[in-house]
């Protein structure tokens, strides 16, 4: 076979909340190569056939149908359901979903509730300003990631972005429009970008540093003076982004009694914004977190931890606590893998409850789980949209449609048709 | 040869954090025994001045659970630094998702594996 026979396609990545859309796909029967994708997206196209989920019923392998059968039969039986997940899958999946929901009165979750849900809600909500990723692009100057580490959540963020592309109004590029700011408690691989146009502060504490800048605002000397003063100076010389990320999230959190300190984080970007524009955005997280986010926000004026009985959404809904609570007999998960993300004392929860998994590969939850029903890759091997972190839908383009698993779509509506 | 800090039990402050690499490399062989998986980063100035090499294991144990992780020197590595997976959520709650002050100490054993948390769950399955 000659170059002839390869295909190039491009198409959008659905590997995390940046959803690139310039990902350049070459087939000769498989993928051969991807390109512009980090190391996190080539890998999704390249080794989309493998590790694949197989349809099982408590790791007997079985076929397809019974699985289904098995997995509507567990959702009917159930007196308290809960649904988690969805966060890799797409808005038309997350929307039926959502039905399921409302049809069987139960709870419903996504991963944003111990990730960065309350950030997007103040978004939402427009408790703190907000832009989109290319308005950061063409117009941001100070370029501030606090708590997060793009170089290993979000790899292009930083390339396509914030920090070294040419925007429409920043010409000169990083080396002189942009001014870095880097807020974490270690030094990492982002901090390193750090050189004389840019400040990184290493902290202890994110509520302490919130009380220094203050201090700083009202002329009170304190330990990271003269980084906050130069910090300050910059502000002054045009727009800024703020990317919060899971250590300013915890680091507001008050680790002894779990209170959270978001109403002085808000505080200190209002006062910020007497200096200079200043705008937050979620630094970054699942492909289609904000696409559940905002689904659920419209249907039920609440972002996640939802109760459809209850029809409210409370803290004590969230996945995690209804599994330490023994609050639920069975869990749908889709598209997440909580034994390797949730902490162990969760884990050992679902062990003890009737769980579903439907996912396009094995994962650590379909070890412990009754029922796995292999889904589609959601925009590898089946359509539909995304919405990125700052809020933009984008359409997927799969780059196989002649895959013999069923998307999500498809299995949640067969769920549905049968409870 | 052992240092004499080898055998010291120390409290150290340890940072959960994503690593792209690792998070590839844990969807590729979360199922195959490797020792790869169960990691710990240190620096080169923090493992030299506490007498830990590369390939060691350490023997990490936080509200009374323990994972033994196979030491990995990287210089990106700030402070002590176990990637975000099944390892380290095997330790730690929500308040301390992200960081906790737990003991390192030395051990003459192979990594954890995720085979050993698995059957743990197993055993919770009614």
């Amino acid at each position: 076979m000659g170059k002839s026979d390869e295909n190039t396609q491009i198409t959008t990545c659905p590997g995390c909340s940046c959803l690139c859309d310039d990902i350049k796909i070459i087939q000769k029967n498989r993928v051969i190569k991807v390109l512009n994708a980090c190391r996190r997206g080539a890998n999704i196209f390249l080794n989309s056939n493998k590790g694949r989920a197989v349809p099982s019923i408590r790791e007997n392998v079985t076929n397809l149908e019974s699985a289904l059968e098995k997995a509507g039969e567990l959702i009917t039986d159930s007196r308290r359901l809960a649904i988690y997940g969805l966060d890799t899958t797409t808005s038309e999946a997350q929307n039926l979903a959502i039905d399921l929901a409302e049809k069987t009165g139960a709870y419903i979750d996504d991963n944003s509730s111990y990730c960065l849900g309350e950030f997007v809600e103040m978004c939402l909500k427009e408790t703190l300003p907000t832009t989109t990723l290319d308005d950061v692009r063409d117009n941001a100057y100070v370029i501030i990631y606090w708590g997060s580490n793009p170089f290993h959540s979000i790899p292009r963020h930083m390339s396509r972005y914030s920090y070294f592309p040419r925007g429409k109004n920043r010409q000169r590029g990083y080396e002189e429009d942009r001014f870095l700011v880097i807020i974490d408690v270690r030094n990492n691989n982002t901090s390193k970008l750090v050189k004389r146009n840019g400040v990184f502060l290493e902290i202890e504490s994110d509520v302490e540093l919130i009380n220094e800048i203050n201090d700083f605002l009202e002329d009170k000397a304190s330990k990271h003076t003269d980084q906050i003063a130069r910090i300050v100076r910059e502000l002054r010389k045009g727009d800024a982004i703020i990317f919060g990320g899971l250590g300013l999230k915890y680091g507001l959190k008050d680790s002894e009694n779990g209170s959270k300190n978001y109403g002085e984080f808000v505080n200190l970007v209002k006062k910020l914004n007497k200096i200079s524009n200043v705008y937050f955005m979620p630094a970054g997280f699942h492909p289609n977190m904000r696409g559940f986010n905002e689904a659920l926000f419209k249907r039920t004026g609440y972002l996640n931890k939802y109760n459809f009985k209850e029809k409210t959404s409370k803290n004590k809904y969230e996945f995690s606590r209804l599994l330490k609570e023994d609050k639920i007999d069975t869990a749908l998960i889709i598209g997440s893998d909580p034994v390797n993300s949730l902490p162990f004392e969760f884990s050992k929860k679902l062990s003890g409850i009737k769980t579903i998994v439907i996912d396009p590969r094995q994962n650590l939850t379909s070890l412990i789980s009754e029922v796995v029903i292999p889904s589609a890759i959601s925009g590898v091997e089946s359509r539909g949209t995304m919405v990125r972190s700052d809020g933009l839908k984008f359409e997927l383009n799969p780059i196989s449609r002649n895959t013999c698993y069923l998307s999500d779509e498809y299995i949640l509506k067969r769920l549905l048709d049968v409870v | 040869m052992f240092r004499f800090g080898e055998f010291i039990k120390k409290e150290e402050e340890i940072i959960i954090a994503r690593n792209i690499f690792h998070a590839v490399k844990m969807e590729e062989n979360k199922f195959n025994d490797s020792e790869e998986l169960a990691v710990v980063y240190l620096n080169s100035k923090f493992a030299k001045k506490n007498g830990y090499r590369e390939g060691m294991t350490l023997k990490v144990t936080y509200s009374g659970r323990s994972v033994n992780l196979k030491v990995i020197i990287s210089e990106d590595a700030g402070k002590p630094t176990i990637p975000n997976c099944i390892y380290s959520n095997y330790l730690v709650n929500f308040q301390t998702f992200k960081k906790f002050t737990g003991s390192i100490e030395v051990i003459d054993s192979v990594p954890t594996k995720t085979r050993e948390i698995i059957d743990l769950l197993k055993s919770y399955i009614l």
